[in-house]
């Protein structure tokens, strides 16, 4: 039975150690560790643990929802490790994601610095990491504004972010705040 | 590994190893092997991990009040495999009929949520936002409601099962691994497996049976990122005037709710 490791220093002594050191130096130059999500800080981009099972029952056998707020959550576009895995006939199964993970990769899936995603999203359905600044689709939404070049604009009292051509609403989407594409 | 747990950890192997056989069956079905018949061993969950599962169940159900402060991780699996693990915090305060607060503090979310009877408040610290929604439901309905909105809650699992169903309905297979100890309460450690997910309960022993740990392994995903939380309990809790009520902080801003209209009567 395996278990896990329990020290990083292995039992083995220096030799292994050493070859652990190699192996670190390695990642370290030929791997970018997580560029998870450039907008929002290096936390948050990546696939999420699903944290409960009344959750992941809910999107798997009924459920309207347009986003579980468990395991999907923020995961599908990002560009991330998620590619090829989304849709296994696993926890999405049946909500609105599936067919949108084929933009993974259009912007080169790992490494892209920046965190752009420019594929417009369908309306109301899948997420994107980082709204776009050009031909936005009205209720399409996105996890965070592009990094720069955004404005709030005030109208009748509600605050808009005006990014390029695009107007974006702050809305609760489950439990999170994400940008809604919007024509005020 | 102590003499005393073989037992049921084999028996774990077994069930598990029984319990994948019908995956890898499907899988090879576009290969003319032949596929299991009948339903071997779904829904096989064995009868002391559902008396515990029972027990636990009663206990909740019977709860007028309580509040649960638990503390864990969740793994998230970024470039490359590498897993980043996120602490997290959370309150539930829970009242019955129908008051609830939950308050997440952690790496992922600063959150707060308040359910004073009549409407549902949601607070992003983060984003410096909030939102809210009139809703009229005992706690049963509302997590069944929140659940179709796609509001996480904390711990919604130890809520749906107090007040609503049961967690193991999609479940494929479960044991009672065996003893196990959370901050020194003697519990019965259960072990489920179903399509998506593993997950484990730690389940307090005695008359107090009172769930104080759970892990969730999301399955198919790289690196099976898991989430984790111990809860302690108190059900004797005080809460004061303004525990269920929602007050915005001092600059927050309002914006709408995406899913309000499945937080309306009908959509548990």
């Amino acid at each position: 039975m395996d278990h896990a490791q329990q020290s990083i220093r292995s039992r083995t002594g220096r030799a292994a150690s050493m070859f652990a050191m190699a192996l670190i130096a390695t990642a370290t130059f030929a791997v970018c560790i997580p560029d998870a999500n450039a907008a929002r800080g290096g936390r948050g981009g990546g696939q999420m643990a699903g944290s409960s099972v009344s959750g992941a029952n809910r999107s798997a056998y009924g459920g309207n929802r347009a986003n579980t707020g468990n395991v999907n959550t923020g995961n599908v576009n990002r560009g991330n490790i998620n590619t090829g895995n989304v849709n296994r006939g696993n926890i999405n199964t049946g909500n609105v994601n599936i067919g949108n993970d084929v933009n993974i990769d259009i912007d080169g899936g790992y490494g892209h610095h920046g965190g752009y995603y420019h594929h417009p999203v369908a309306t109301a359905a899948a997420i994107g990491a980082v709204a776009v600044t050009t031909a936005a689709v009205v209720g399409s939404y996105y996890y965070a504004l592009p990094p720069s070049g955004c404005t709030v604009v005030i109208r009748a009292g509600v605050n808009y972010h005006y990014c390029g051509s695009v107007y974006y609403q702050q809305t609760f989407s489950g439990d999170k705040v994400v940008y809604v594409v919007v024509n005020p | 590994m102590s003499i005393r747990h073989a037992g049921p950890r084999l028996l774990l192997s077994a069930i598990l190893i029984g319990l994948a056989a019908p995956a890898f069956a499907q899988e090879a079905a576009s290969s003319s092997v032949p596929q299991p018949t009948g339903r071997v061993f779904d829904q096989y969950v064995s009868p002391e991990a559902q008396a515990v599962l029972d027990r636990m169940t009663t206990y909740l159900r019977g709860l007028e009040s309580f509040t649960i402060e638990a503390t864990g991780t969740r793994d998230e699996v970024v470039a490359y495999g590498y897993k980043i693990q996120n602490n997290e915090s959370a309150t539930l305060s829970v009242q019955r009929p129908n008051r609830l607060r939950a308050e997440v503090r952690g790496d992922l979310r600063d959150w707060t949520f308040v359910y004073d009877g009549s409407k549902v408040a949601m607070h992003s610290g983060d984003d410096d936002a909030f939102t809210t929604a009139p809703v009229t439901a005992n706690l049963g309905q509302l997590v069944g409601r929140l659940l179709n909105a796609g509001v996480e809650l904390p711990l919604i699992d130890v809520l749906y099962q107090a007040f609503t169903g049961t967690l193991i309905e999609a479940v494929r297979g479960g044991i009672l691994v065996g003893e196990s100890t959370i901050d020194g309460s003697k519990c019965d450690q259960l072990a489920f497996r179903q399509a998506n997910i593993d997950w484990q309960l730690w389940v307090e022993q005695g008359a107090r049976a009172l769930p104080r740990k759970i892990v969730i392994t999301t399955r198919y995903a790289v690196g099976d990122p898991q989430f984790q939380a111990v809860m302690r309990w108190n059900l004797q809790p005080k809460f004061d005037a303004n525990t269920f009520v929602f007050t915005p902080p001092q600059g927050a801003r309002e914006i709408p709710f995406r899913e309000a209209a499945a937080l309306q009567e009908g959509n548990e």
